[in-house]
């Protein structure tokens, strides 16, 4: 009796052990996504400066509808990029990169590289407030889309010729987004002198 | 079994344990035991399951997209994927110099009509001398706002478009006014603000936190 239970439990074992081991090999890149491109069209860029930070919102992936289980979008191939100039040539003194990844459950996470007044990278779980230290902070996850433009009237009005805004119509009420949400230290942004030059990219691998 | 401490390894001491018990079986549910543990303390995976991210340094990924100044690509750029694969440096060298006025002036054709029965000041065209900017207030007055197409923040002043952009900010109406109204001496009082809410919402649907992470929750589905 006592035999076959410890048979019992060493196959058991070996069970775990074999699927621990597969899984530990497993292939953490998922199979493409059918939103590929959707994860690199950005959709707004949002760049101010607030007390010591310099904020910047960058917004993907736009238009998304409302459905249940709705999350934002994220792809492992994607290189978000916040590119500052602080000295006037319109050439990028600063590049703060944003990367997503998952860990063994299949939960996104997000690095941010080179982000002003941090010396390390940033890493924590999307839609969460990832404390980045020295007083900043990181976000990344699906929010109310933030921009608002009446797109239809505009498209009409480039089509006819004839002024056919709608101050009531909102084309992007409603609807959410992906975005990243980044604090930065104001004062590490800046070079040689009060100006800075933002833009925002995105690149695929 | 000697009760004296055996100075050593902990594998050795294992291999003196495991030699000691009684019977194949127990000895096959041991070896699994300590090779199931001794598997779990090795593997970062299972003891706090990091985030895996791609390595690859920026340069290895290759341009999608572009943005900053909302709207210019949508409304006076043509050759968008060129666009996005350029940079704000070949925007100051000019390289779309020429679609932007082209199509600042298509929109001034379509619309100086519409814009002068709403009782409002279409900024100056010249349609054959475009690139003279002194004799082509619009031009004059929208260089500066759409190139290079970057969002300018000057650190001492108040924040608000076009000195960066925050999510409150009403960019369309702004930017359509700097590019259709005349805004100088001769506007009748006309200034950036005057189409806000007059052509687009003046605000967004959902109110901003004012605080991070300043975008609103996401709408539910019904």
């Amino acid at each position: 009796m006592k035999r076959k239970l410890f048979l019992l439990i060493s196959v058991v074992l070996v069970g775990l052990t074999t699927v621990g081991f597969f899984a530990f090999a497993a292939d953490h890149s998922e199979a493409p996504a059918t939103k590929a491109d959707n994860a690199a069209d950005i959709a707004d860029f949002y760049a101010w400066h607030e007390g010591d930070k310099l904020v910047t919102i960058l917004t993907y992936a736009g238009l998304q509808a409302t459905t249940a289980n709705q999350a934002a979008t994220y792809n492992e191939d994607v290189l978000y990029t916040i590119n500052i100039d602080n000295t006037g040539d319109n050439e990028a003194d600063l590049n703060v990169n944003v990367r997503f990844g998952k860990n063994s459950k299949g939960d996104w996470g997000i690095q941010v590289e080179n982000l002003p007044g941090t010396s390390e990278l940033v890493v924590g779980p999307v839609e969460t407030t990832i404390d980045a230290g020295n007083g900043l902070s990181v976000f990344a996850g699906l929010r109310d889309d933030p921009f608002f433009f009446d797109l239809e009237g505009f498209n009409e009005t480039l089509k006819t010729g004839t002024v056919s805004f709608n101050n009531e119509r909102d084309s992007v009420a409603g609807l959410n987004v992906s975005s990243i949400v980044l604090e930065m230290n104001l004062a590490e942004t800046k070079g040689s002198g009060d100006s800075l030059n933002v833009w925002a990219t995105s690149a695929r691998k | 079994m000697s009760g004296r401490q055996v100075q050593g390894s902990n594998v050795s001491n294992l291999t003196v344990f495991l030699t000691r018990l009684k019977g194949k079986s127990m000895k096959l549910f041991a070896v699994m035991l300590v090779s199931l543990l001794v598997f779990v303390a090795c593997t970062p995976v299972l003891q706090d399951d990091p985030f895996v991210f791609a390595t690859d340094a920026a340069s290895v990924y290759k341009r999608v997209d572009r943005s900053a100044m909302p709207a210019v690509a949508t409304a006076v750029i043509t050759s968008k994927d060129a666009y996005n694969a350029a940079n704000p440096v070949d925007d100051a060298n000019l390289m779309f110099a020429t679609e932007i006025v082209t199509n600042v002036n298509g929109l001034h054709e379509a619309l100086d009509d519409d814009l002068t029965g709403l009782n409002l000041v279409p900024c100056n065209v010249n349609t054959t001398d475009p690139f003279n900017i002194e004799t082509s207030t619009c031009i004059n007055q929208a260089a500066p706002l759409v190139v290079p197409d970057t969002l300018k923040i000057d650190t001492t002043a108040a924040a608000g478009f076009p000195n960066g952009r925050q999510p409150a900010d009403p960019v369309m109406d702004v930017t359509l006014a700097v590019v259709l109204l005349e805004l100088g001496a001769t506007g009748n009082g006309q200034n950036v603000t005057s189409l806000v809410g007059v052509l687009n919402p003046a605000e967004n649907d959902k109110a901003f936190l004012g605080s991070f992470p300043y975008l609103a929750a996401p709408h539910a589905a019904n």
